[in-house]
């Protein structure tokens, strides 16, 4: 029995595949936040599973995250190279808001007084200039825990080029208060820029109790409840981790929820032979995009909690699937502004008091409710009918907006979701036009609750080959956690030409990682013949400071490969910027990614009862506003649908939790999985 | 309903066309050779419409935002006959009298869209090159005289023809200056830059019909006006005027008359144009302008060429802010700043809610160059520095932040500056210097100590704000001082603010100093807990803490042993 499960807002799911059967399950439970392990005991218990046959689990939440957002982390000191102390206060002092004079620079996590200077220096080159001075790191200690800090983070200068500094101060931190975490900047990232690394220690400083104490009750109550040593956590990077990792390293698991959709969705192409994905996860507030390029997701080592286009946000330098989030979603209220012109988002209503249309206390439109108005929600079958929603509030909260640009009822709604619909577009572009990719190349899979419900309308507008759903998308992100690889991520910086690097230097870089990668998959219980290390350099002409990604081949490296690599960083280069040179080449970061393998889950073909007719599924008929003006459009339910079958537009598919339209001139099939398809006719 | 009249078509065009600036910001700077473009920042993106009116900007810097379409419109006056302009050429100026706007080193490049065999869009983008020839390296110096001696001059010529680029222009351009590898990596820069927003601009055109486009464009302009309009209405109706006295030569003085729909910005009344490059063109002032009349009337985002529609900049043929060919303009970014902070230190009493007490407003641009003693090649150095900004009526400064012309221009990392330049920094933290005490402090400013590791190093700085330091209000005390130590091997200190081609030589110290800003209130009033939490912190000394918040500490426990000074609690 395979069981994953992922805490979120709201709920905590869980999904679970038995092995034997190929059944694959679901249950919620409503988040538990005083104690999250709770939530996570409630949907096993309620599964019915034998806990004891759990042969593999792994689990997603976002308990790093909150802990960060919500400022719920402990009372953390900071140890720097002297001189440095306001480095983490300095930021790199930018003021995205270019023009307000009121900006406010976000506030570090460690105030001033907690943050202390030691004397040592090392150079760029890894070579100490002064030793560590260990009588100012014992009176940091001394300071320290009179002051009571409950973890603390050390960053030296040029620690990504020579650790042993850091080294020696976290030994002597661990002698002197053996009860405090300490995080050395150069156990969590190897690349250089001291503000970013600063910071990424510090976060993790401050979360680390925490992890730790969720992750021990997690772990007891599990073991408590029979399952033996099979507990996995998703992380940022699309793989997954020991807890012991997590651990040690908990800011690695930040985006543990949203990135485990990716990776589902990279399996779901390279079931279907499209190795080319667009994800679409439309939530109640954002939308969340991300690009799988020949069955790999793109990873992203400029990563911020908190960043918005207005805002710097705290940088986390760990590699970290790239997903574009956009104020978007079903709970995104529509609004005029001040020089009278329609807006959507990014505010949401949320789940309290949510859309208009729940009837709960809120009046304001939302994407919602404008669904409702124009007929594309079904009022009596919202989450299966559980929520009652009500059709009359909804299109009061759109009077307003009609009233204003002298529209009906049905254009203010259609005009909310063109708008909501152009911010969504948007995501999607970032990730794919934006970055020079072309998206009639590629096929958008759609999940979370709204993915399905705008799909065909973003897929249309992009050209995109096709559209597909995949089974139960309100909650892929947790089956996406059956489908992850352990995963650890090396970056190195140094400096150097092409020409002034040789073969042997250049494999003795990554051989050296590797040689670290396979003692720390094998303290994972990986078998050697499932490692898998994948090689790559950021590149770039000399004199440039960014770089394009390279991968390099695996082995001993010859004087030809150093060759190939040089013209493959000038042929990347021409296909992302128009241009190459003849400047010498620089390598940068050198980037390892080392996977073991886990056994998947196998994705049966349904065999659904061959006499089942679409009829069966055909529930009726509703009006409908696709483009403009209501059309009689026929509904089914999906469960009932069978395989093989191919239906055209206008049309509703309709699920428990997730609503998929199909525009008239779009044809719809389902496939031997149970996934819909959507294609232009 | 017709594609022309829908609200949200229009809508998207203009969301479609944001998104191309921002992805011609992000080619420019990704490909860019010098880190004042790739890391400070100094550069910036736009698209016009046909007439050089402009219709969407990238990030970045808010001091760049008014200058491409400047720049567009010289070009339509300079090739006005037909055949002038083919697709696929790129005209490039430097010139702050030819549509350069600025000073030399920040060159233009600008490419028309064409449709249907008509212009429907420009795209621009404008870099700081580090350097364009002239009489020292780098370019600008504090003793040029002459426009001549500050670069190469390219006033206004096509760089490329039908798509094809002209070689005599290359080598001209790679034969005038020090560095030609960097040259030529951003020249090729902006090429992508503008090229990629051509493509976009086309797919948009494409999508929707010429028509529809040009409609789209003109309506958002006419948004922008609009949003300004609003939010003028809002403000303080009336005249206001500042006379300021400056560090090196006579006074500033601005009249600012704000009405229902005019905005009026009215410096006549200044000094005869400096006889060094302590100028700035007449577009260079309208620019300035704008970025304060921008964060007075509406700080949201949206800028474009509507938006400052209402602004009016009155200006004196012969002034500094308004020079006579061929007057120096290297170190116009100075005046820049002056004036945007004179223009709010003008307003910042009658509009508390909008505009904080004075910042350490300088650029501070800081030069420096020699050879990297690991690599042997020639390296330069030329960045703005951080410093503090003011106290507001609700909260204490900012410490350590670019000045208000530079928005989303990132410092440069010891990390990165240790091995790029072959220089040591020993110290990137805040300084203690006395300044900015308020009800609601002045944010820290910082210092920085360069080592330099090679002889025969050179330096150039150009701050303001050294004699006469940040503005205070309410009550507040005025911040601290911009400028420079030079610690030589052999013990002597020289302080400097203004100083070209300095000679540095190895282990001397550059020891930046940034203004700490004003504080906005009495100090005495500030509440005695914040005055404890701050000198706990750190951010106030013992002493300043009796000095200007009449407040004795005991230096252990930090108990209070006696008020001082007139504090009453």
């Amino acid at each position: 029995m395979r069981v994953a499960t992922d805490i979120g807002g709201t709920f905590t799911d869980l999904i679970y595949l038995d092995e034997a059967t190929g059944e694959v399950g679901l249950t919620k439970a409503s988040t538990t936040p005083h104690n999250f392990a709770i939530g996570v005991e409630d949907t096993l218990k309620k599964s019915g599973l034998n806990v004891a046959d759990t042969t593999f689990f792994v689990h997603g939440s976002t308990i790093i995250i909150n802990a960060l957002t919500e400022r719920k982390g402990v009372r953390t000191g900071l140890i720097t190279t002297k001189g440095f102390r306001d480095v983490l206060e300095i930021t790199r002092a930018n003021r995205p808001d270019i023009y307000n004079m009121y900006y406010t620079k976000p506030e570090p996590f460690v105030p001033r007084y907690l943050r202390l200077e030691v004397r040592e220096r090392v150079n760029y080159k890894g070579e100490e200039l002064e030793p560590l001075n260990e009588d100012d790191v014992r009176q940091a200690a001394e300071f320290f825990k009179k002051e009571g800090i409950e973890a603390i983070a050390v960053c030296f200068l040029h620690s990504y080029a020579n650790p042993s500094h850091e080294a020696r101060c976290g030994q002597l931190l661990r002698e002197l208060l053996p009860d405090v975490p300490v995080t050395l900047s150069h156990e969590i990232t190897k690349e250089w820029r001291e503000y970013e690394r600063t910071n990424t220690a510090v976060l993790n400083a401050y979360v680390q109790p925490i992890a730790v104490h969720y992750l021990n009750t997690l772990e007891k109550d599990l073991s408590e409840m029979g399952m033996g040593p099979v507990a996995h956590i998703m992380q940022s990077n699309g793989g997954i981790a020991t807890f012991e990792m997590a651990r040690r390293a908990p800011i690695r698991t930040c985006e543990s929820g949203p990135v485990a959709g990716v990776i589902g969705a990279a399996v779901i192409g390279d079931l279907l032979g499209e190795p080319n994905i667009l994800t679409l996860d439309i939530g109640g507030t954002t939308v969340k995009s991300s690009l799988v390029e020949n069955g790999v997701p793109k990873i992203t080592t400029d990563y911020r909690i908190e960043y918005r286009r207005d805002w710097e946000g705290y940088p986390i330098k760990v590699p970290t699937v790239d997903i574009v989030e956009i104020g978007a979603g079903g709970g995104s209220i529509a609004w005029i502004d001040k020089a009278g012109s329609l807006r959507v988002g990014p505010v949401s209503a949320g789940a309290v008091p949510g859309p208009a249309c729940y009837d709960a206390g809120g009046d304001k439109p939302t994407v919602t409710d404008a669904n409702l108005v124009v007929g594309r929600i079904n009022p009596n079958y919202f989450l299966g009918g559980e929520i009652k929603v009500s059709l009359e509030k909804a299109r009061q909260s759109m009077q307003e907006i009609a009233d204003f640009f002298g529209l009906s009822i049905e254009e203010a709604a259609m005009g909310v979701i063109r708008l909501a619909d152009a911010n969504m577009i948007n995501a999607l572009k970032l990730v794919s036009v934006r970055r020079g990719y072309d998206p009639r190349e590629f096929t958008i899979v759609a999940f979370g609750g709204g993915g399905s419900m705008h799909a065909a309308a973003l897929g249309r507008e992009l050209r995109v080959k096709q559209i597909v759903v995949p089974t139960a998308p309100a909650v892929f992100s947790a089956w996406g956690m059956l489908m992850a690889d352990l995963r650890n991520d090396y970056i190195r910086t140094r400096v150097v030409r092409t020409d002034q690097i040789t073969p042997a230097e250049l494999t003795s870089i990554f051989t050296e990682m590797e040689k670290q990668a396979t003692e720390e998959l094998a303290a994972e219980k990986v078998e050697r013949s499932l490692m898998v290390f994948q090689r790559f350099a950021d590149m770039r002409y000399l004199g440039q400071e960014h770089t394009v990604k390279v991968p390099i081949p695996g082995g001993k490296l010859t004087k030809k490969d150093l060759a190939e690599i040089n013209e493959r960083f000038h042929q990347l280069h021409e296909h992302a910027y128009t241009f190459r040179l003849a400047s010498p080449v620089e390598l940068v970061n050198f980037h390892l990614t080392a996977l073991g393998q886990v056994e998947k889950p196998k994705i049966t073909r349904l065999n659904r009862d061959n006499a089942r007719t679409v009829e069966e599924a055909y529930k009726g008929d509703r009006q409908v506003i696709f483009d403009s003006g209501f059309v009689k459009t026929p509904t089914y339910e999906r469960d009932r649908l069978p395989v093989g079958a191919t239906l055209y537009g206008p049309l509703i598919v309709e699920e428990p939790a997730a609503t998929t339209v199909v525009f008239p001139g779009q044809r719809l099939s389902v496939d031997e999985y149970g996934f819909l398809h959507i294609e232009e006719e | 309903m017709n594609d022309k009249d829908d609200p949200i078509t229009l809508e998207i065009i203009q969301s479609s066309l944001q998104a191309a600036t921002d992805e011609m910001f992000a080619a420019l700077r990704r490909t860019a050779m010098s880190a004042i473009i790739y890391e400070v920042l100094d550069m910036g993106t736009g698209i016009t419409d046909r007439n050089g009116e402009l219709a969407g900007s990238g990030a970045g810097i808010p001091a760049f935002v008014g200058v491409l379409d400047k720049t567009v419109k010289r070009i339509l006056n300079k090739f006005n006959q037909p055949g002038d302009i083919e697709p696929g050429d790129i005209f490039i100026t430097n010139d702050p009298y030819n549509g350069g706007v600025t000073h030399l080193n920040d060159v233009v490049l600008t490419m028309p869209v064409f449709a249907d065999g008509e212009i429907v869009a420009w795209t621009a983008n404008i870099a700081h090159w580090n350097d364009v020839g002239g009489m020292v390296p780098g370019s600008m110096s504090t003793d040029a005289t002459e426009i001549f001696q500050e670069g190469l001059i390219l006033p206004g010529v096509k760089l490329f023809s039908r798509g094809q680029p002209i070689r005599s222009v290359f080598d001209i351009l790679t034969a005038n200056c020090r560095m030609p590898d960097f040259l030529t990596g951003d020249l090729w820069a902006g090429v992508a830059s503008v090229r990629v927003g051509e493509r976009r601009v086309l797919e948009i055109v494409n999508k929707y019909g010429k028509d529809v486009f040009l409609h789209a464009v003109e309506e958002y302009l006419d948004y922008g006006e609009r949003v300004t309009l609003a939010a003028l209405k809002r403000l303080p109706k009336g005249k206001f005027s500042l006379v300021e006295p400056q560090d090196n030569g006579p006074d500033y003085a601005v009249t600012v008359e704000i009405t229902d729909n005019e905005f009026i910005i009215d410096l006549r009344d200044n000094p005869d144009q400096d006889k060094g490059p302590f100028n700035m063109s007449r577009d260079e002032a309208t620019v300035a302008c704008q970025i304060a009349f921008k964060g007075i009337v509406s700080p949201e985002r949206v800028s474009n060429g509507g938006t400052f529609r209402p602004l009016k900049v009155l200006t004196r043929h012969g002034s500094i802010f308004d020079p006579i060919y061929p007057a120096a303009q290297g170190i116009y970014y100075e005046l820049t700043i002056r004036l945007h902070d004179l223009i709010w230190r003008c307003l910042a009493q009658h509009m508390p809610d909008r505009l904080p007490a004075g910042s350490f407003a300088s650029v501070c641009g800081t030069l420096f160059g020699g050879i990297h003693p690991d690599t042997n090649r020639t390296y330069a150095v030329i960045e703005p520095e951080l410093g503090g900004w003011g106290g507001s009526p609700t909260s204490d400064g900012n410490s350590g932040q670019f000045s208000a012309l530079h928005g989303e221009t990132y410092n440069c990392p010891a990390e990165v500056a240790e091995a790029r330049y072959g220089v040591t920094v020993d110290y990137l933290s805040f300084h203690d210097e006395d300044g900015g005490a308020g009800f609601h402090r002045g944010g820290k400013g910082v210092r920085i100590d360069y080592r330099i590791r090679s002889d025969n190093a050179w330096l150039t700085v150009a701050y303001t704000r050294d004699k006469n330091p940040p503005w205070p209000l309410n009550g507040g005390q005025p911040g601290s001082p911009n400028h420079v130590l030079i610690r030589r091997t052999n013990g002597t200190v020289e302080r400097h603010a203004v100083v070209s081609g300095l000679t540095l030589h190895t282990d001397d110290v550059i020891q930046v100093m940034t203004g700490t800003g004003a504080g906005w209130g009495d100090p005495l009033k500030r509440p005695l807990e914040l005055v404890r939490e701050d000198v706990k912190n750190g951010y106030v000394t013992l002493e300043q803490a009796e000095k200007y918040y009449g407040v004795v500490f005991d230096p252990v426990t930090l108990e209070v042993k006696k008020l001082v000074g007139g504090r009453k609690g």
